[in-house]
């Protein structure tokens, strides 16, 4: 066994409740083992564990017994137990330390000592293991988002570890970037290696097959088995489950809470227009030939990888981005005569992390910014502050006016930022990457709340998220190497098969499941109502009922 | 603003040199030039600055900004403090040549020759400082101080700063966007303690996020074993007699001014 974990509880210093109870783990080598989870259920607790920083580098109290390459991982140092577990972090911006690819690659070694040949003879093996050779020269700050990721993996396999512990390595990577991730670690596991990935998005987890599960709910195992078992006995709405096991579990789907389609109204000035535009940051070019007009009522997703140009697009709508060519206009005026605080009184913009909006030192203070630099007086503010906070359901938290906004759960946090955004009284929100790094019921709760917002006329989101696109949306936008490649309705863009092949989009089994959806129809239905729809009609009962 | 360090060194002479000899270059340099108050002995050092500027082939169009802030901030330093003010003392008598309204200093060629000397001196200090900024590699200064004898630690930390310096720029631009929305703007005129307090919305999240970050990073330089015993730098460094000569160059000339500074001959100011 390279990891043994035997009846463990962990408690951080200071909490009460115990981040881990009574869990129970074995990693042998050539096997794969998927944890999963909600938010908040102890996947990061128990990978800490597992590398050796819970007990070394964080105050807790460890009760059970860890064992590491047979040693107790408390009468290990990190460094040692690094030399069999090797480590991923969710954002690989954090983990990579060298200036150049080469240089983040040779990091670990040249912390071992390892002489300058071995070194050498390393880097060159590794990347070729996962194909980043042609980057060794790069800077490590000109990486996109999953090349930084295969450079992470590769400055992990350098060190020879007997096995990697993944951190959500979807989180921050869109489908096919993952994807390429994915299948590393599995050829990893097939060369004699193991790996434990937490991830709670478990349908793109299945092309690597996990040879076992251990899925946790507020530090307890809920199960600890197969795969089959698990996409038999996984709650659904908690975990993302493919959508054959969906149809397969139809009869126990709960009821879906859909909000209506936003339908736009003939005649209306579209809300933001984009006339001939190129878009981009000084000198470089990033969206050409735009041309679009999104109208005051209805649900945009603005799709597409990282590095797309999908912020660029809608950065333009509050003048964070300026057009480099042709005019981009709001409600029908040229946006460049707006100045950008009056035009947070239409667009709320949300930005990706609350941690950069954040900076007062209680909530009241931070939703009044925005209001008083709109001039409004005392009464109107706390009048928007009150309603924003009960329209994101933080009315109610105990003593919520008068917290440090940092001392809000990180959930809290991003209700927060869109709060402050409903302060200024907008018609219009953007959210920027809603949900990324989010478990599914955490979004699926999160984009209810936004579009059940009566104040607001309508929401556009940017994503990489297919189907929080498909499920979200009327309106589906797909941006593609700095191009718009498609405009349509979120069940044309799902039959647009060729869509899928010439994009940089990976398809899920709910595009494939959305094909057989009737046309005509603007928004998809639920996948819960999708899947017992379609069990409906395939299953014998169904055809019975029919 | 884009603050990502540039290497614009390439293949210059410079930039084929053992990073060491770009760091122990000013060192040298400023030992020469710390003393002397002669215009004629601070113009010679300037001369050897000169070329080695030179030799760094360094663009001048990707560093005009940065000279327009030396040479402008340097002449402000130097006509305030010794033709506007008397906070540098000019010891020598020469016939005044007239008195500056409102300050009432009294300038002399003494003073003008004094003032040229220091505006020399600070803007040839640098020019040899340039190439540390501009031809040594981002990723050979952890290594270049680690065997200039600085600990290892604090060597890497050199290194880390040239590899998140891009990422908290990106970090600010993004706050700075995220502020904007909100109606955030950055005063530029008026009471410096009031424009410095309307940074806030920018300062605090930009530090919070960082010092969050820092975290993780220290954790995965742990994870990968970082600060335990003897390390081994990947880039080797090795002087050849190119570096050897330059440094030597530097030492005579740092040499041969404390000399002359000691027997007399550069400390008085010269009056032409």
């Amino acid at each position: 066994m390279i990891v043994e974990v035997h009846n463990v509880t962990v408690r951080y210093q200071g909490r009460e409740k115990p981040a881990l109870t009574s869990v129970d783990l074995t990693v042998e080598s050539g096997e794969l083992t998927l944890v999963s989870g909600p938010s908040g259920c102890g996947k990061s607790t128990l990978l800490r564990l597992l590398n050796g920083l819970v007990p070394h580098s964080y105050r807790t109290t460890v009760d059970g017994e860890v064992l590491v390459g047979g040693k107790s991982t408390a009468k290990q140092t990190i460094r040692q137990i690094s030399t069999v577990v090797g480590t991923m972090l969710q954002d690989p911006q954090k983990q990579i330390v060298g200036t150049t690819v080469e240089a983040d690659i040779a990091f670990g070694l040249e912390n071992s000592g390892v002489d300058r040949g071995s070194i050498r003879r390393r880097i060159d093996e590794v990347a070729d293991q996962v194909g980043i050779g042609h980057l060794l020269g790069r800077a490590s700050a000109e990486l996109s988002g999953g090349e930084l990721q295969m450079v992470a993996f590769a400055g992990v396999l350098a060190m020879r570890p007997k096995m990697i512990v993944v951190d959500e390595p979807l989180a921050n990577l869109d489908p096919r970037a993952g994807s390429r991730l994915l299948r590393a670690i599995r050829a990893f596991v097939d060369d004699g290696g193991a790996a434990v990935v937490v991830e709670h998005r478990v349908e793109e987890l299945l092309e690597i097959r996990p040879d076992t599960v251990l899925y946790l709910e507020e530090g307890r195992t809920q199960y600890s088995g197969p795969m089959e078992g698990f996409l038999r006995a996984a709650p659904v709405g908690h975990v993302k489950l493919p959508f054959e096991v969906l149809v397969s579990r139809a009869a126990e789907l709960p009821e879906p809470v859909q909000p209506p389609p936003a339908t736009p109204r003939p005649g209306d000035e579209p809300r933001l227009s984009f006339h001939d535009v190129d878009l981009g940051y000084g000198s470089r070019v990033v969206l050409r030939d735009v041309g679009l007009g999104l109208a005051g009522h209805e649900r945009v997703a603005v799709l597409g990888a990282n590095g797309a140009g999908k912020s660029t697009l809608l950065r333009a709508a509050v003048r964070l981005v300026e057009p480099t060519r042709g005019e981009v206009r709001v409600d029908g005026d040229p946006v460049r005569e707006r100045s950008i605080l009056s035009l947070a009184t239409t667009f709320g913009y949300v930005f990706q992390s609350p941690g950069q909006a954040l900076f007062s030192p209680t909530v009241a203070e931070e939703l009044a910014f925005g209001p008083r630099n709109l001039g409004w007086d005392k009464k109107k503010i706390t009048e928007v502050s009150r309603t924003a906070l009960e329209t994101m359901l933080l009315a109610e938290e105990p003593g919520i006016l008068k917290r440090p906004p940092r001392t809000l759960s990180f959930g809290q946090q991003r209700r927060l930022t869109v709060a402050l955004a409903l302060a200024m009284c907008p018609r219009t929100l953007i959210l920027d990457e809603p949900t990324a790094g989010q478990d599914l019921r955490t979004t699926t709760e999160f984009m209810a709340r936004v579009n059940a917002i009566d104040s607001v006329e309508s929401v556009y989101f940017i994503t990489h998220d297919v189907d929080l696109a498909l499920t979200g949306a009327d309106r589906i936008i797909v941006v593609d190497r700095g191009r718009i490649v498609a405009d349509a309705t979120p069940v044309e863009i799902a039959k647009d098969e060729g869509l899928w092949t010439r994009s940089a989009l990976r398809e899920t089994s709910l595009v494939r499941a959305a094909r057989a959806h009737p046309p005509g129809q603007r928004s998809l239905a639920h996948p819960f109502a999708l899947a017992r729809t379609h069990h409906l009609a395939t299953s014998p009962e169904g055809n019975t009922l029919r | 603003m884009d603050v990502t360090p540039r290497y614009l060194g390439g293949d210059s002479f410079l930039g084929r040199r053992d990073p060491r000899v770009l760091l122990l270059v000013p060192l040298l340099y400023l030992v020469a030039v710390a003393g002397v108050g002669d215009l004629r002995g601070v113009a010679f050092c300037a001369l050897f600055a000169f070329v080695y500027y030179r030799a760094a082939g360094i663009p001048w169009r990707e560093v005009r900004k940065n000279w327009i802030f030396v040479l402008g901030f340097t002449a402000i330093l130097v006509v305030v403090n010794s033709i506007l003010t008397d906070a540098l003392t000019v010891t020598a008598r020469s016939p005044e040549l007239f008195t500056v309204p409102l300050t009432g200093s009294v300038v002399s060629m003494a003073t003008l020759s004094y003032s040229l000397t220091i505006f020399i001196r600070y803007v040839t200090l640098a020019m040899v400082g340039f190439p540390v900024a501009f031809a040594v590699a981002p990723n050979d200064m952890g290594v270049a101080f680690a065997r200039l004898g600085v600990p290892q630690r604090l060597a890497y930390a050199v290194d880390l700063t040239f590899r998140f310096i891009p990422s908290v720029a990106a970090s600010v631009r993004e706050t700075i966007d995220a502020q904007r929305i909100r109606g955030f703007e950055h005063k530029r005129k008026g009471n410096p303690l009031v424009r410095l307090k309307s940074l806030k919305p920018v300062v605090i999240p930009v530090t919070v996020n960082a010092l969050v970050e820092a975290e993780d990073t220290a954790n995965a330089m742990d994870l990968r074993g970082f600060g335990g015993g003897r390390r081994t730098w990947l880039r080797e460094l090795s002087f050849g007699p190119a570096d050897y000569l330059v440094v030597a160059g530097f030492l005579l000339l740092a040499a041969g001014m404390t000399a002359a500074e000691v027997l007399g001959f550069s400390e008085e100011v010269w009056i032409p």
